[in-house]
């Protein structure tokens, strides 16, 4: 990354410190856990308030591409013993998300706590747990980075 | 493990943002002010502004990466090209004397509001300042400066105090019998001949060469200075660059370019030619962008080719740098190497979801996650600057470039 764009992402770290530091600023139910460097970085996401996924956490992994911020990151969830990805219908059970914001609809002008609370907000609209179409298929055959995959986003027809 | 090393990784005294200046309660206009200089993409004052024909402006560089990737405007999503870009030279001249005013102007506020907001820049090293610093009736003062349009002369100025901060903030003292070594070729060059050097495509590089180039090195260190305070340069130099470069180079249609004809493109202007083609086809794309944004500047601020050069390597760099660091993370590993702290973690937060637990003593380093929330991040006074992304999350106004797919009745 070049040192423009690695600034611009130090700056993002530095204005979710300060968000974190600040009740009243924080997008509330999402924790940045751990960002050793400018390559990986982990945050911990839960819906609070009434939804499908009430008392459940999940960990976010997101992965910057040197060229960022006009490639989007690669972002899943954590799939451990302890940690599973939520029950969704845009969700595969290897952590995988199919969400436009990760792709087509991705812009160098986002940044990401904004991919974080667009997902934050997928699982709190969520009306229905239950498994993408095809999902084993996909684990059985999805590449380690989900960036390898092209998805198709479902709009209304599916 | 579970360190944030924040500290470390924000230890960066070039990490400029416009939460630098105070909320515009205390004091107004400035922040968004600083804020309106910037582009969207990279986040810095504008470098070389240009407007895309939807009339939103980004940095020159920024807006031709974005449009290789994608023939739109990253904002509104109008569709553009490149070759539809426009400078933008009334905002370059807005950016270039706020970027005169923005130190002094920080300074200007702590003297202001002494007392009150010791702590604006806390997060940055302690700025130099005059024993007699002004008391606080200042402010008519800095209201004439500011009407000085344009490029102010700081080297007219009887005040010193914003020389000193030009001078904190910019180049390493030109030493006269030091030798650096050369950043494009790696030769050791004598401090007074670097600029001569680079000038000359690294033919240059010792005061031996001749004693016409040895004389030119004088002035052209007279003129970094000249840069450095009046953010021009001499009419002469200032000719010499707008003869040199002058016509964009056109975009390569590399699918109808043999290896070799590749090479030569690099060749011309002393770029690597190693590598495989995809690498060479980066690599020109990179040059043509670099060289095209740079003559999105005014003439006055262009850069130097060799500068470019420069520019060029460290991309290499970055991009080596990226590989040897592959994208490709076993997540197997990580899981493992974190489960007891995954535990712990869930633990609490299923105890307490929003609140981590009471404070533990700070390393001086890093900064472990419970403490980092709720201590040393200074008085923070949380930007805006994303704003538009919580909006976007909240569920109203710009949203329409956050697009979750989301179920048909939702
Ligand atoms: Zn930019
Ligand atoms: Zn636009
Ligand atoms: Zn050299």
């Amino acid at each position: 990354m070049s040192v423009v764009y690695s600034r611009r992402l130090k700056k993002e770290l530095q204005e979710i410190q300060i968000e974190q530091a600040d009740p009243a600023k924080r997008a509330a139910g999402i924790q940045l856990l751990q960002a050793e460097d400018l390559k990986t970085w982990y945050f911990s996401i839960e819906v609070l308030g009434e939804s499908l996924y009430k008392n459940e956490v999940f960990h976010l992994m997101v992965r910057f591409d040197p060229e960022y911020p006009f490639k989007s990151p690669a972002v899943q969830f954590v799939v451990s013993d302890k940690v599973k990805p939520p029950v969704h219908p845009h969700v595969y059970t290897n952590g995988h998300i199919c969400a436009s914001i990760l792709g087509d609809d991705w812009s160098p002008t986002l940044s990401v706590m904004a991919i974080c609370i667009t997902i934050q907000s997928m699982l709190a609209s969520c009306k229905k747990k239950e498994l993408p179409e095809g999902n084993d298929d996909y684990v059985r055959t999805a590449p380690d980075n989900p960036k390898k995959t092209r998805f198709v986003y479902h709009g209304d027809s599916v | 493990m579970w360190k944030v090393n924040l500290k470390e990784l924000l230890d960066d005294t070039d990490v400029q943002d416009p939460t630098d200046f105070p909320p515009s309660s205390t004091v107004p206009g400035l922040r968004d002010l600083d804020g309106a200089l910037r582009c969207n993409i990279c986040q810095e004052l504008y470098e070389a502004p240009v407007v895309l024909t939807c009339g939103h402006c980004f940095c020159s560089l920024c807006a031709r990466n974005q449009l290789g990737e994608k023939p739109a405007c990253p904002t509104c999503w109008r569709e553009t090209t490149i070759s539809s870009i426009r400078v933008n030279p009334t905002m370059e001249e807005a950016v270039t004397a706020w970027k005169d005013a923005r130190r002094f102007v920080l300074h200007m506020i702590n003297d202001t509001l002494n007392g009150q907001t010791k702590a604006i820049e806390a997060s940055r090293p302690t700025k130099r300042r005059k024993p007699n610093a002004r008391p606080s009736g200042v402010v008519p003062d800095m209201v004439s400066h500011q009407r000085r349009s344009g490029r102010s002369d700081v080297g007219s100025s009887d005040d010193d105090a914003e020389r000193e901060m030009a001078m904190s903030s910019g180049t390493p003292a030109l030493g006269s019998n030091s030798s650096i070594e050369c950043p494009v070729c790696a030769k050791s060059v004598p401090m007074t001949m670097i600029n001569d050097h680079l000038d000359s495509n690294c033919k240059y590089h010792s005061a031996l060469s001749s004693g016409k180039i040895a004389s030119s090195s004088k002035s052209g260190q007279k003129d970094a200075w000249s840069k450095l305070l009046n953010g021009t340069r001499s009419g002469k130099d200032k000719e010499k660059h707008e003869a040199e470069v002058d016509n964009p180079l056109p975009k390569a249609s590399y699918t109808v370019l043999k290896d070799k004809q590749i090479r030569d493109l690099l060749a011309a202007y002393n770029l690597s030619t190693t590598g495989d083609r995809p690498q060479l086809i980066a690599r020109h794309e990179r040059w043509v962008a670099l060289y095209n944004a740079n003559l999105d500047r005014s003439p006055i601020l262009r850069k130097r080719p060799a500068e470019l050069q420069l520019e060029m390597r460290r991309w290499e760099e970055d991009r080596r740098g990226a590989r040897k660091d592959p994208l490709k993370i076993d997540i197997t590993e990580y899981r493992r190497a974190n489960k007891a702290e995954f535990d712990k973690l869930i633990q609490r937060a299923r105890v307490n979801p929003v609140h981590g637990s009471p404070k533990q003593p700070n390393s001086p380093k890093t900064l472990v996650v419970e403490s980092a929330v709720g201590s040393e991040s200074g008085p923070g006074p949380a930007s805006d600057r994303w704003k538009r992304l919580k909006v976007a999350g909240g569920g109203g106004g710009e949203t329409d470039a956050i697009v979750v797919d989301s179920d048909p009745e939702g």
